[in-house]
């Protein structure tokens, strides 16, 4: 099968429904190993920070948090493109799967990263650029969650939801370069590229808490891609074959 | 981490740092919830279809 093929075949939504289950699992479980390392590394083998002390520690659900709060928006703004542009029904599923996910981790970003203010800066909350933006990132999010489900007509709920995932979009990059764009009481980036300042004793427990979530957002994102493939296809064939068997 | 004490207390920052990691963890939790219940729901709609369209053949 050519790749060609491929992702044509997984524009069907029965293609996708079963193949989507082994992979899911198997991500499941690679996410999982990864988060209980990288926690493991994380809370007990890094050694304290010169300056914050244990206090750093929060890092290690801060960042991976806020780095997925920001990719699952730009894989909802380029499954809405691909939506809007080709009309397939896979990519409007995945962008409607993907929100609650995304808002989900914006969520531990925002409240993680006022716990870790506190003892850091003094206070839990600076109208700052970073953090303001990406509290307009969660608003986004609840926007393309209430669009996705507040139409009678499913298909008008996809597109209304798809065009302000687009529009939206743009606060991805200004979330990534506030710090550079803005003096900000937010640090600056813990990745220059694909380099970074961080020890190598404290970056790997990092890296594998980052791969984990990945992993953990793509094991749920299938699981939720199927549900909503199934309610969008409720009286098509194959998804009766699916629920009943 | 030298010690139990030091990795229970954070150091002083125990108060910030083990919320942080609950909220993460109930945070995730729910999801993986939340995807049991979309899919409940899933289910439920093609079966409700399901029982629609046989009704309106008999």
């Amino acid at each position: 099968m050519t790749l060609k093929t491929f992702f044509h075949r997984l524009g069907s939504p029965p293609y996708f429904y079963q193949i989507s289950k082994p992979w899911g699992r198997a991500f499941a479980w690679i996410g999982l190993i990864l988060i209980l390392a990288g926690l493991y590394g994380g809370l007990w083998l890094a050694p304290p920070d010169y300056q914050q002390g244990n206090g750093f520690r929060i890092m290690y659900v801060h960042v991976p948090s806020a780095w997925m709060s920001l990719f699952v928006f730009m894989v909802i703004a380029v499954c809405s493109f691909i939506a809007l542009v080709w009309r397939m029904r896979l990519a409007y599923a995945v962008a409607a799967a993907s929100a609650p996910l995304g808002a989900a981790f914006t969520a531990v970003a925002l409240v993680t990263g006022s716990l870790w203010g506190k003892p850091m800066w003094g206070t839990y909350w600076v109208w700052d650029a970073r953090l303001t933006s990406e509290l307009i990132l969660f608003f986004l999010y609840l926007g393309v969650i209430t669009l996705n489900r507040s139409f009678e007509d499913q298909k008008t709920g996809d597109k209304a939801a798809a065009i302000l995932a687009l529009v939206g979009a743009i606060d991805v990059p200004i979330v990534h370069y506030s710090v550079d764009w803005w003096q900000t009481l937010h640090q600056g980036s813990s990745f220059k590229g694909l380099t970074s300042e961080i020890a190598p004793s404290m970056l790997w427990p990092l890296l594998a808490l980052m791969a984990g979530f990945m992993f953990y957002y793509g094991w749920l994102v299938l699981w939720r891609t199927r549900s909503e493939l199934l309610l969008r296809e409720a009286d098509r064939d194959w998804a009766q074959q699916v629920v009943g068997s | 981490m030298t010690s139990w004490h030091e990795f229970v207390t954070m150091g002083r920052f125990g108060l910030f740092v083990w919320p942080a990691f609950g909220f993460g963890l109930v945070v995730m939790l729910l999801n993986i919830y939340w995807a049991h219940l979309r899919e409940k729901a899933a289910h439920r709609e093609v079966r409700e279809s399901r029982s629609t369209e046989e009704e309106i053949r008999s």
